[in-house]
């Protein structure tokens, strides 16, 4: 780890980076989305669970700095993202597209019930998006402020979270190798590698 | 990318980052401590002159409008909807009532929320993100932590210039943004891909130039721009201290002998913050007007 502690350094902030760009990509392809923990994904892979973990702790400082401060709570969101993804790709679940989507599934509706609760103890059930207003409705409706809050959130984490895991994984599958410091580990864990397809691409090769 | 720093020449700006840390610490301690909408009110009360001695009043109040959105969300729906309320305070067309407890709940967390954002923003506009550094490093921070704060600023630009490259460069090689979702989903490959790899290279030549110049290096690193602790810091530290004593001293031997929330104090807050809320729809439909007509003007 020693030897790449710079590129580490450097990677951080382009995660933050990317976690910040992936908005305004999203925005501009008109997708009711997020992708707000790309980066942060990206990390926890390529450099392992803590500094994912730490992408997202930086990321959510830098928006409490840049835009406003109800950011920073939802921090620990990105943070049980960046480990949930990292066990999910150490478990090697990350070799075939379905069982990718089967795990942003549970990505997803872990971290909507750890965001509903944080959203529901620091702000009232609310978390500063659009959201808010299908929140506001359902309590209205005769919801529990909890339920009410889960439901509005869970559609959108979901799909959210499915996308950003298949991305990324799609992503690293055609990535260049000489940029990722552990490539042979990574395209081992990603099924680069001892898969019928590759094996006969060699051969023709 | 600059964070909100605004360079003015004010008693605030001139505090070293550490003492304003300390400041952002204690009000989020006291929101806590004070656990009343009234004396909340008056803690939020008291935060504006600081305010208005950092000259920041104008972009403040903007930067507020947002978090008064919480506040009006809050107020009104768990006013009349949280479980908790039960004698009535006020009843609103349709058989809507506020509920006594229930606002009290509510009233207290958005207060919380704008006295917090109060000092967040008071810390974030008097304070270069350099100072910030170089005060977490004075704080024993790992030096690689404040390094990671710092170049964030400055590599978002440049990734987002990068993105809007590839953006325009897909563009032109046809690639449909106007098609069905879930090609537009499928789209978000072909612009992912080289954002990542343009991502990794950048990276690389960082950690190059990182490496160039010693970063690794073990020992003390010094830093432009230098925060000292003086005098007025001391006295700010002081009032900070007395504050504190004063609060606590208020919960433990005064609570109960007194209250200050009453059913007027709440019906009024909640007027108010729907007043204010109401001003900036009415200054955003109006701009959207003058947009508007300006633009048939121009047609």
């Amino acid at each position: 780890m020693k030897k790449h502690s710079s590129f580490i350094i450097a990677m951080i902030p382009a995660g933050i980076a990317l976690n910040w760009v992936a908005n305004s990509i999203v925005e501009m392809l008109k997708l009711p989305l997020f992708l707000n923990n790309i980066g942060t994904v990206l990390n926890a892979i390529v450099l392992g669970p803590v500094w994912g973990a730490a992408t997202a702790l930086m990321t959510n400082v830098i928006l409490a700095l840049i835009v406003r401060w109800t950011y920073l709570p939802f921090a620990l969101v990105g943070m049980f993202v960046a480990f949930l993804a990292y066990f999910f790709y150490k478990k090697g679940w990350f070799k075939k597209t379905w069982k990718v989507l089967a795990a942003g599934a549970i990505v997803g509706l872990l971290a909507s019930v750890l965001s509903t609760v944080i959203s529901v103890y620091a702000f009232g059930g609310f978390s500063g998006h659009t959201v808010d207003v299908l929140t506001a409705g359902m309590i209205a409706s005769g919801q529990e402020i909890f339920n009410a809050a889960f439901i509005a959130n869970i559609p959108g984490t979901v799909a959210d979270k499915v996308l950003t895991l298949w991305i990324v994984w799609v992503i690293l599958k055609s990535f260049p190798v000489r940029f990722l410091p552990n490539a042979k580990d990574i395209r081992e864990k990603i099924g680069m590698t001892n898969t019928k397809k590759n094996k006969e691409k060699k051969i023709s090769a | 990318m600059n964070s909100l720093y605004m360079p003015k020449d004010s008693f605030i700006h001139n505090l070293d980052p550490r003492t304003k840390m300390i400041f952002v610490a204690f009000v989020v301690l006291s929101s806590f401590i004070l656990n009343d909408p009234a004396l909340q009110l008056l803690f939020l009360a008291s935060l504006f002159p600081l305010v208005v001695a950092a000259k920041l009043v104008k972009p403040y109040l903007i930067s507020m409008q947002f978090l008064l959105l919480f506040a009006v969300l809050i107020m009104t729906v768990h006013g009349i909807y949280n479980p908790i309320g039960v004698t009535p305070v006020f009843e609103i067309f349709g058989g809507l009532t506020f509920k006594y407890e229930s606002m009290v709940y509510a009233s207290v967390m958005s207060f919380r929320i704008l006295v917090i954002g109060t000092a967040a923003v008071l810390f974030v506009m008097s304070t270069h993100p350099s100072d910030m550094a170089s005060a977490l490093v004075k704080w024993k921070v790992p030096h690689s932590f404040a390094f990671i704060l710092l170049s964030t600023f400055q590599i978002i630009p440049i990734i987002a210039r990068e993105a809007k490259i590839v953006m325009e460069a897909q563009q032109a090689r046809c690639l449909d943004v106007k098609g069905s979702l879930i090609q537009r989903v499928k789209n978000l490959i072909p612009i992912f891909a080289p954002l990542f790899i343009i991502t990794f290279m950048k990276v690389h030549q960082l950690s190059y130039v990182l490496e160039c110049r010693a970063f690794s290096r073990e020992g003390t690193k010094t830093s432009l721009r230098d925060t000292k602790i003086g005098s007025k810091d001391y006295a700010f530290l002081l009032g900070i201290v007395v504050f504190l004593t004063f609060e606590i001293y208020l919960q433990i031997f005064l609570s109960g002998s007194f209250n200050l929330t009453t059913n007027g104090l709440l019906t009024y807050s909640l007027i108010g913050t729907w007043a204010v809320f109401a001003l900036m729809i009415a200054k955003f439909v109006i701009k959207r007007v003058q947009g508007f007509v300006g633009g048939m003007a121009d047609a």
